[in-house]
Parts: structure tokens; C-alpha cells; sequence
């Protein structure tokens, strides 16, 4: 499979404090990467940088080979990799299709009448056409993250970015939104998911990476590495959470 | 309800303010001194001088009052008068009948003039029949602005700019924003000599006279009289026209 | 008489908060930039903020006609001064209002590709204005009362065309609290319509 994203010796500080410190990864195209540990351990950091709503201090991105450069190509960039927040960051005085349609119509000058005819799908495929004419606080936790989703998707993006998507949710929101995720998974989608949610991982992932103070310890296909971790510090975070 | 007994204080206060006030042998006196040469404040000295000034001193003198003349604002005049915070208001202030509705009038005291200030250089403007098409500038509510207003109405005037104070009218005119100033020639004169280096002239007596007189609270007859007789007595025993050499000259 | 004051008081106060808002939004804006734009807002704002509107009316009147060897009409003058001293309260508010929007809001425009622009624009502007409904209202409400200073400028707003009158008439007391009403009226009017537009805006409640 092609290489999509690669990352090589990314450093990340703020002020003293050392969040990543050399972090190395590459993501194939088509592949579910699931990014797991403790609080603090830089994982969302790592996300943050792929995109560079975080600039990393040290250390290079390379999206489809060529290299991120935050003067040059950055807008393209995020274009085409879309993301998933905690905290949903719907825009609030829009309407959900609005919402949806906004970054399509602005940033690719798609006519209203097609943007709106595709976010409607997209809408669909989350479960919440009837939602369209609705802002987003009428919905309910799951439904503006499934609505997030479906905004993300809207720029058909080549990788998705999930910085814990369930965090914020009440428990009986969770499955809906993991359904969704679920789903693009298994349309082929490149999906890297920050999350504690181990079940996903497992049932969902093609890869996970564990995470500790700023480096990878240690990553392998679901199966193995949450039967077999090698690391001390993997086997100890596991133990914990399982 | 803190603020209930602070309240009460500011009314004691002013309750025994007022009444000390009221002590007999004082004249509480009103002035604006924006109206040189008839009330202004001394640079120097912060004293209050002028034409008037002087001559509610001599009445004073003559009704055997202490005179305490306060600066306040022009609006704040006939306020201050119409609530007793003052006995009289002497300020170059134009004998109207509409006004008289309002207050009482002492016997006229000073017979205005008016002159026309233009900037130096300009020619055609020697009396108020040369003002078409012009703008006028004045102070606020004195005999000038009146006369300018009287004369936008029937047409003789393209506008009036009404400013807070004679020096704001001819900075006016000095920066081309009105015209002329129609003003008091004695106020004309007194500002032209302060301001030798200003770019502006007048151009002699225009126009009516006009009357300046004391104002009062209707209410307070006794006291009107009293400063009529003052007035007639400074007339009869020549204080009158000292005052008057003393500030514009030969009569 | 008086009407016509209030007129002309309606007028300039609507004409400077047109502008003020134009002129705030830029100046909030540059407040939050970086680079040279940001310190001249910053410059604008305190020396605006920090110096009497009466003052900045007379210099606009009085010192700018010799600086440009041309006369300013005085209402041209009074536009000028309210609106430049607006601009300076309305930035201040903009700024703030700006920066109570979420970050998170920032951040989900940047991810799905808008530029710093479009995300002002289609994302973060409507948000603030929204939240600064109410103190722009509250600046709409200074600026009429505020804008009866031009009057120093032989404006006939409403404060002024109250002193001529009261110049004829000597009748103080009526015509103050005639003025009063009007004011009130016009206040009045301005915080319903500001309530109104504040529940408007906010999607549903």
C-alpha cells in the first residue's frame, strides 16, 4: 500500500515543557491507525502536528511525499485532511447543512445547490438528514460529533484525524458515533483515531500505537499488541485500562 | 439603602448652605465671563473683571450689600435665578420681551451696538444689508445671534453658527468656516485689541441698539426697585459714567 | 425647533456608529494581529480613549482646516470626530469580542482548509458581533448623548437648538425636560431595538 502521511523525528515543546520528542511514524493509505496512552503522553499533540493547528518545534511531515511547509501549502494541506475534534467545534450560528456545506462552498466555490445536495448525503450516511435545517445546540452530543463527521467528510478529505471523538460524550452516545467510524473504516478510509476506546481499537484498527512521554514505546497490529505487549510500559497502561 | 443617609446629608447641607446665603447684607450675583469687556476672568489674578463687574460692585455699594458674584455657565443663569440660588444675573444679557415673560428686568443699563467682524482683506461688507449669501457666526444667545437669526429668516443670511464663546465665532471666521461674526461692537473692540495678530477687522457701528439689563426673579420686586434707585443714583452722582469711561472710553 | 435638533442628533450619532463600527472591526482586528498594524491600533485606541471627545471635536474643527489650508464644514468636522472617537470604543469591544469566541471555533475552520480571512469572515466575525450586541448598543446610546458636545462646533443638535430656545425664552426648567424626553425616547428606542436584534440573532431560544 502507498505511503499517505510520514512523519520523521518530530519534536514538540511548549515553553519547557517537552511534549513530543522524536517521534517517528508512517501511515499507509487506506490504513486505521489508532493511537492509544495515558493522558499527557503527547498523543493528541502528535495529531495536532500532523496538520499543523500545532506547529511542531523540530522535525518534518511529509503528506503524499511532499514535505508540509506552514508557508506554502498549508491550507491544501488541511483540505485534505479533516478532522475530528473533542469538542465537536460545530460552528453554532449555522445550520447543520450550513455547517456542512460551508467549507465546500468558500474553499472549492462549489455551487450551493450541489454542496447542499452532497451534504445531505452525507448527512445521510450519519444518520441525520432530518436534522439539515437544525443548529447544532437542538442536537444532542452524539449527534453534533456524527454531524462533525459528516463536515469533515464534506471536503472529501484523504485522511480523517479523530482527536478522541468519544471523550466528551455521555456513555450512550458513544455507539453511535464509533458506528459512524466503524463505517469509514470499512469504506477504505485512511482514519488515524486518538481514543481510549480499546473495543474500537481493537475491532477497527489495522495498527496501534502506544504513546507514553512523547514517544512511541511500541505499535503492531490490534491483536497482538493488546495480547502480547512487549514493553514494560505498555503492559503496565494495559493492565490498567482493560 | 446606603445611600439614603448620604442623601440626607447633601440636603442638610445644602438647606444651611442656602440660608447662610440668605444673610441679609448679601448679593448673591451670577455672571458668565465669556464677554469681554463686560464680564472675564482675569489671567493673572483668576479675578473676575469687566464692565459689569464693576458697575453690580457700585450698586452693591450703594445698597450697602456685600457683592459675591460667581462664574457659572451662560445656561446656568436664569436657572440659578428662578431657583434663589442667586439674586441677580448680570452678564451683558440683551432686554427681550420674550424674556421678560420669564424674568424681571432692571431699568436698561447699557445700550449695545453691533458691529460686523470680517477677516481683513475682504471689502464689500460695511453693514448688515451685505450678508447675503453669507454665513454669520455668533455667540450663543446674545444680541449678535439674535440679530443674525432675524435676519436668516427674512433672507438677509445664508446661515448662523452659533459657538459657546466669542473666540470660538472668530476662530470661525479666521479658519473659513463662517464669514462674519455679528457681535457687541464693545465685545468686538475688546477682542480685536487682545488679539492684535488676528487676521480679522470690524467694520464700525451697525445696525439697532439693543438694551442690557439685570435680571431677577420675578418674585423679587423689593429687590428690583432697590437696584432701579441704585442704578438712577449712579447715574445722578457720575460713578455711572466713570465705570463707563473706565472701560470703553469717551462716551 | 426641537425636533429638528433631535433630527440632526439622530443623524450624526447613526452616521459615527456606522462608521465607528467599520473603523472598530478593523481596529479590533489589527489589535489581535502581529506586526506594526497591531501597535498603531493599540496607539489609535489609547490616545482616542484617553483624550476628551470635546477636545478631539475641536481639533478636528479648528486644527485640521491649517493642516489641510482648507475649511471643514462643521458637520463634515462632527462626522469626523464622533466617528474616529467611536471607532476607538467600538474596537475595544470588537477585540473582546473577538477573543471570547472559542479557540476550538479557530481551529475547525483552519482544519477544514479556510483561510485566516474566510474564517474571520464567515466564522468568527458573526459569532462576536452577536456576542457584542449589547455593548455596542450600550456605545450607540453613549454616542447620542455624547454627540450633543459637537454643538461646541455651532452644531443645532438637540442640546444646542434646547439653549437657543431657552436663549429667547428664558423658560429653563420646560424646555430642559423637554429635552430630557426626547434623549429618553431616543435611548429608549435604541435598547429595545438592540434587545430585539439580540434575540433575533440568537438562532432560537
Amino acid at each position: 500500500m502507498p505511503k499517505i502521511l510520514e512523519v520523521r523525528e518530530l519534536y514538540k515543546s511548549f515553553d519547557k515543557l517537552q511534549v513530543l520528542q522524536g517521534v517517528s511514524v508512517q501511515i499507509d493509505a487506506g490504513e486505521v491507525v489508532v493511537i492509544i496512552g495515558p493522558s499527557g503522553s503527547g498523543k493528541s499533540t502528535l495529531l495536532r502536528c500532523l496538520n499543523y493547528l500545532e506547529q511542531p518545534t523540530n522535525g518534518s511531515i511529509y503528506f503524499k511525499g511532499e514535505l508540509v511547509d506552514p508557508k506554502s501549502n498549508l491550507l491544501k494541506i488541511r483540505q485534505e485532511m479533516g478532522m475530528v475534534f473533542q469538542n465537536f467545534n460545530l460552528f453554532p450560528h449555522l445550520k447543520v447543512i450550513d455547517n456542512i456545506t460551508l467549507a465546500p462552498r468558500l474553499v472549492h466555490s462549489t455551487a450551493k445547490p450541489l454542496a447542499e445536495k452532497r451534504g445531505l448525503e452525507l448527512l445521510g450516511q450519519v444518520g441525520l438528514q432530518e436534522k439539515a435545517r437544525s443548529f447544532p445546540d437542538e442536537l444532542s452530543g452524539g449527534q453534533r460529533q456524527r454531524v462533525a463527521i459528516a463536515r469533515a467528510l464534506a471536503m472529501d478529505p484523504e485522511v480523517l484525524l479523530f482527536d478522541e471523538p468519544t471523550s466528551a460524550l455521555d456513555p450512550e452516545m458513544i455507539g453511535e458515533v464509533l458506528e459512524v467510524m466503524k463505517q469509514l473504516a470499512l469504506e477504505g478510509r485512511t482514519m488515524i483515531v486518538v481514543t481510549h476506546e480499546m473495543g474500537f481499537a481493537k475491532e477497527v484498527g489495522d495498527r496501534v500505537i502506544f504513546m507514553d512521554e512523547g514517544v512511541i514505546v511500541e505499535e503492531g497490529h490490534p491483536n497482538e499488541l493488546f495480547a502480547n505487549p512487549k514493553q514494560k510500559r505498555t503492559q503496565a497502561f494495559l493492565s490498567k485500562i482493560l | 439603602m446606603k445611600k439614603l443617609p448620604v442623601f440626607i446629608l447633601t440636603v442638610v447641607l445644602v438647606v444651611a448652605a442656602s440660608t447662610v446665603a440668605w444673610g441679609a447684607g448679601v448679593l448673591r450675583v451670577a455672571t458668565e465671563a465669556g464677554f469681554m469687556p463686560f464680564e472675564f476672568v482675569d489671567e493673572k489674578t483668576g479675578e473676575l473683571l469687566g464692565f459689569d463687574m464693576e458697575l453690580i460692585k457700585a450698586i452693591g455699594a450703594e445698597l450697602g450689600m456685600e457683592v459675591k458674584i460667581d462664574n457659572i455657565s451662560w445656561d446656568g443663569l436664569i436657572p440659578a435665578l428662578l431657583n434663589n440660588n442667586y439674586d441677580v444675573s448680570i452678564a451683558g444679557i440683551t432686554i427681550t420681551e420674550e424674556r421678560a415673560a420669564s424674568v424681571n428686568f432692571s431699568d436698561p443699563y447699557f445700550e449695545s451696538v453691533l458691529t460686523i467682524v470680517t477677516k481683513s482683506n475682504v471689502q464689500n461688507i460695511a453693514s448688515l444689508d451685505d450678508l447675503q449669501g453669507k454665513i454669520a457666526a455668533v455667540q450663543i444667545s446674545t444680541t449678535g445671534d439674535f440679530e443674525a437669526s432675524d435676519l436668516q429668516d427674512a433672507g438677509g443670511l445664508k446661515g448662523v453658527s452659533r459657538f459657546d464663546t466669542v473666540t470660538d465665532a472668530m476662530q470661525a471666521v479666521i479658519i473659513g468656516a463662517a464669514d462674519v461674526v455679528i457681535l457687541d461692537l464693545p465685545v468686538a473692540n475688546a477682542y480685536l485689541e487682545a488679539n492684535p495678530q488676528a487676521p480679522l477687522k470690524h467694520v464700525g457701528p451697525v445696525a439697532d441698539n439693543e438694551f442690557y439689563g439685570i435680571a431677577l426673579n420675578k418674585k423679587n420686586t423689593e429687590l428690583l426697585e432697590k437696584i432701579n434707585g441704585a442704578l438712577t443714583q449712579l447715574h445722578e452722582n457720575g460713578t455711572y459714567d466713570k465705570i463707563y469711561q473706565n472701560w470703553f472710553g469717551a462716551q | 425647533m426641537l425636533l429638528t435638533g433631535a433630527k440632526l442628533t439622530v443623524q450624526l450619532t447613526s452616521i459615527a456608529v456606522f462608521f465607528g463600527i467599520i473603523l472598530g472591526t478593523l481596529t479590533g482586528i489589527a489589535r489581535l494581529s502581529k506586526g506594526p498594524l497591531r501597535m498603531l491600533a493599540a496607539i489609535y485606541i489609547d490616545v482616542i480613549r484617553g483624550t476628551p471627545l470635546l477636545v478631539q471635536t475641536f481639533i478636528v474643527f479648528y486644527g485640521l482646516p491649517s493642516l489641510i489650508q482648507r475649511p471643514i464644514p462643521a458637520y463634515v468636522a462632527a462626522v469626523l470626530a464622533l466617528s474616529i472617537n467611536s471607532g476607538a470604543y467600538v474596537g475595544e469591544i470588537v477585540r473582546s469580542g473577538i477573543q471570547s469566541i472559542d479557540k476550538g471555533q479557530w481551529e475547525a475552520a483552519s482544519s477544514l482548509g479556510l483561510s485566516n480571512y474566510q474564517t474571520m469572515r464567515h466564522i468568527i466575525l458573526p459569532q462576536a458581533f452577536r456576542r457584542i450586541i449589547p455593548p455596542l448598543g450600550n456605545e450607540f446610546i453613549a454616542l447620542l448623548k455624547d454627540s450633543s458636545l459637537v454643538s461646541v462646533i455651532a452644531l443645532e443638535e438637540l442640546v444646542r437648538k434646547g439653549q437657543i430656545i431657552i436663549g429667547r425664552t428664558f423658560r429653563p426648567f420646560e424646555i430642559w425636560t423637554a429635552v430630557a424626553l426626547i434623549f429618553f425616547v431616543m435611548t429608549f428606542t435604541v435598547s429595545r431595538l438592540v434587545d430585539y436584534l439580540e434575540r433575533r440573532m440568537t438562532p432560537h431560544a
